[in-house]
């Protein structure tokens, strides 16, 4: 089996990556204490795995395949506080949130895996500055024909994860006036952004795929930092634009919202795959990570402009149906209470305000990561 | 008589500070050895007992700048300790409390070989237990290191340098009660004035949080506000008598508690804790004399030797045992290192009590000089093979 192959997954399964950040919890810098943790975590079976990320102060978690939001949730949450409980040991603290506020990049090491290390060499300081943290939704897909149908259909969708996931509003110790000031990160790299127009797998992997190849430029899927990408070997599209959230129940109830929202554009047929809605996609994704919900962003297809928390509650009502056909109704109100309280990065920023010290940010971040609310 | 002996005092200090930091960058940029590795190497040249630039006992001011230079360190110090990881990981305690009970035993016994018995031998023992915060955070702070190791390394030798001050002081106050008899004098130089400089450091700490909240929207950044105040500090311990370390430290530990952070950009206090601390390790180089070198430099050695052997021991023994791989465990050992600074200044301060016991314990002059100069390589050492110093570029 080439590693382009599609392996067929599950119809609308779920599964959850969060990048963690690990911190002192002295200064409530990052702390390279990957490879301890993953390490004592090994003398403990995990659910789920856990593994170690471009930096040391960075790890990465992964839920198992679910089919529903309930599961997902019961086991992000088992899952969590098992880390709790080993860093705890280290004492280390871990937390969401897409950015830390005052890391500097300088100052992160490579974690030690050959890839790591490759990257660093090819992309230089990029590779540390890509100490960000971001959640990744993978959703199964029976073929590589309907994973990139599905990917491109989403994309009207992805200023809606981007707002409400954000929790990145500090780069270096500033407010950046972002919601997500992670993307910004993901930007500089070369093979970021969308992906290519195309809704056949096969015409995919003999076209795109291998002129790319050809080229030297890329080796395997993993070389493109898309927003949504497919993953053949996993039977899934990943949505990647989410920042971490603060709290695992709130990563579950993102992927809940977009297995709803992908029941309903494959149940109920909506508009074939163009370039069109294309037109205004960096747009919407550029006001989405600034303003977050507060965002103006304009329809792909009617050209009107609507408010981004407006669209949302419109989606939530649209999908409303299917979502319960999933169990994932009590997801959709967590999504809903975030429309109507804020997002991650309002309550950072009231934070920073109230406390007057970015230190604080992080503090609140790892109470949230270690009793949600 | 050398010529520079009628330079006025207020001369030779900014001079010897300025030659020691001139060596220390440049050793540090060819060699890369510690910058205070170097400040207590040149103070030890231009010491009293050498070359004598430096006079052999320091002004009240120059001894006043160094406690707050320690002060500095030690407030950061403890300020870096969490209480919470002691007790949901009470291995680290266990650590601590075998490695001081196994260096207070077998330093005892060497100094019963080379011929040091009574009070001297079990003072000796006692500070030996303690491994040097100052040196220890310096090396942290300089080069940046982060991680389980350095964590460690603080952390214990937090425990070791609390349990070697609390033997300490219990020694002292048991000497100064066998030398004249009298209780009260005793049971303050032991324990009371150690719960008194706690209370200091911790009421001074709730003061700085009023202060901090109130300046909460104006953003200011209350770095400098925390140095004056542990200045402020030492100075009142040194009037009231007790000790300006533990009240720093307690400052520190307090301060953390009450969630009041210094500015994250300030590690070590910048370029204010780099001159203090200049100055700290150029004047504890300058106190030891060659002469004491010497005469202890049988037992000094041997006991160095058994400090780092033991820690290093015990910790990779028991690391496993707290969550830790037994190879990282023994470079925690190694990081414990450095003899403390604190020995030195903890040794002044009995001389006002009429305790000359750094003049009856010349190992402790060998031991200390030679873990001034060697212990911050070793501790360096140790946390570049752990992978906890800084990249120092993008790799």
């Amino acid at each position: 089996m080439s590693s382009l192959d599609f392996r067929p997954s599950g119809f609308l399964t779920l599964g959850v990556e969060l990048e963690l950040q690990l911190v002192s919890t002295s200064d409530f810098d990052l702390v390279p204490g990957g490879s301890d943790l993953v390490r004592l975590l090994g003398k403990r079976p995990v659910p789920g795995t856990v593994s170690l990320e471009m930096t040391e102060g960075m790890i990465e978690i992964a839920s198992g395949v679910h089919s529903g939001y309930e599961t997902l949730r019961t086991e992000l949450e088992h899952i969590a506080a098992h880390l709790v409980g080993a860093a705890d040991r280290l004492n280390l603290g871990i937390c969401g949130g897409g950015t830390h506020p005052f890391q500097h990049w300088s100052e992160q090491k490579v974690s030690p895996r050959p890839r790591f290390h490759e990257l660093s060499e090819l992309y230089g300081y990029l590779a540390k500055q890509f100490t960000i943290f971001g959640q990744h939704v993978h959703v199964g897909c029976p073929d590589g024909d309907l994973a990139l149908r599905l990917l491109h259909r989403l994309n009207r969708y992805v200023p809606h994860f981007i707002a409400l996931a954000a929790s990145s509003p500090c780069v270096q110790g500033h407010d950046t006036r972002f919601d997500s000031a992670r993307l910004n990160s993901v930007f500089a790299f070369p093979l970021s952004g969308r992906a290519p127009l195309c809704d056949s797998w096969d015409d995919f992997c003999s076209g795109y795929f291998s002129r790319m190849q050809a080229t030297g430029v890329v080796h395997s899927m993993k070389d493109f930092y898309w927003d949504i990408r497919p993953k053949p070997e996993y039977g899934t599209i990943e949505l990647r634009v989410c920042d971490t959230p603060l709290e695992v129940g709130r990563a579950a109830a993102l992927a809940a919202y977009l297995q709803s929202i992908c029941r309903y554009l494959l149940m109920e047929g909506a508009r074939s795959v163009s370039e069109d809605p294309y037109l205004v996609y960096s747009y919407n994704r550029f006001q989405a990570c600034r303003f977050g919900l507060g965002a103006v962003v304009v329809d792909p297809y009617g050209y009107g402009q609507v408010v981004l928390r407006d669209d949302i509650l419109d989606t939530l009502d649209t999908v409303a149906a299917h979502a319960d056909a999933l169990g994932a109704g009590a997801a959709l109100e967590e999504v809903r209470r975030i429309c109507d309280e804020g997002n991650d990065a309002r309550l950072l920023r009231a934070e920073l305000e109230t406390q007057g010290s970015v230190e604080a940010m992080v503090d609140l971040a790892v109470e949230r990561f270690r009793q949600p609310l | 008589m050398p010529w520079y002996k009628d330079i006025p005092l207020d001369l030779v200090w900014p001079v010897g500070l300025i030659l020691a930091w001139w060596a220390g960058e440049w050793l540090y940029a060819w060699l890369r050895i510690p910058k205070i590795s170097v400040y207590a190497g040149v103070g030890f040249l231009l010491g009293g007992g050498q070359a004598g630039w430096l006079p052999a006992i320091p002004g009240q001011g120059i001894e006043l700048a160094a406690h707050a230079a320690l002060g500095l360190i030690l407030f950061e110090f403890g300020h870096r300790i969490s209480l919470g990881w002691l007790r949901r990981n009470p291995w680290l305690l266990v650590i601590a409390a075998v490695e001081s009970a196994s260096i207070f035993a077998v330093v005892h016994l060497l100094c019963g070989v080379f011929g040091v018995h009574g009070t001297a031998a079990l003072l000796v023992a006692a500070v030996s237990m303690a491994s040097s915060p100052a040196i220890l955070l310096r090396v942290v702070v300089a080069e940046r290191c982060r991680g389980q190791v350095t964590e460690r390394s603080l952390h214990i030798a937090a425990v070791t340098t609390v349990l070697a001050i609390f033997v300490f002081k219990a020694l002292v106050g048991l000497a100064v009660l066998e030398q004249s008899g009298d209780w009260r004098s005793a049971l303050w130089l032991g324990l009371v004035s150690l719960a008194l400089a706690s209370a200091l450091g911790i009421g001074l700490a709730l003061l700085m949080r009023g202060v901090a909240y109130s300046l909460r929207r104006a953003g200011a950044d209350t770095t400098l506000g925390l140095a004056i105040a542990v200045i402020l500090l030492v100075a009142v311990a040194i009037t009231l008598d007790v000790s300006p370390i533990v009240a720093a430290m307690s400052f520190g530990l307090a301060s953390r508690q009450l969630r009041l952070y210094p500015g994250h950009l300030q590690h070590g206090f910048g370029s204010f804790g780099e001159l203090s601390a200049l100055l700290l390790f150029v004047l504890v180089g300058s106190l030891v004399g060659h002469e004491a070198l010497w005469v202890g430099a049988a037992l000094g050695g041997s006991l160095v030797a058994a400090r780092v052997g033991i820690r290093v021991v015990v910790n990779g023994v028991l690391a496993p045992a707290s969550g830790l791989s037994w190879q990282r465990g023994a470079l925690v050992g190694l990081a414990m290192s450095p003899f403390s600074a604190m020995v030195v200044l903890l040794l002044e301060q009995t001389r006002q009590h009429g305790l000359e016991l750094l003049a009856q314990a010349p190992p402790l002059a060998m031991a200390v000089l030679l873990m001034e100069v060697f212990g911050p390589v070793l501790t360096l050492l140790a946390l570049r093979a752990a992978r906890e110093a800084s990249d120092r570029g993008v790799r």
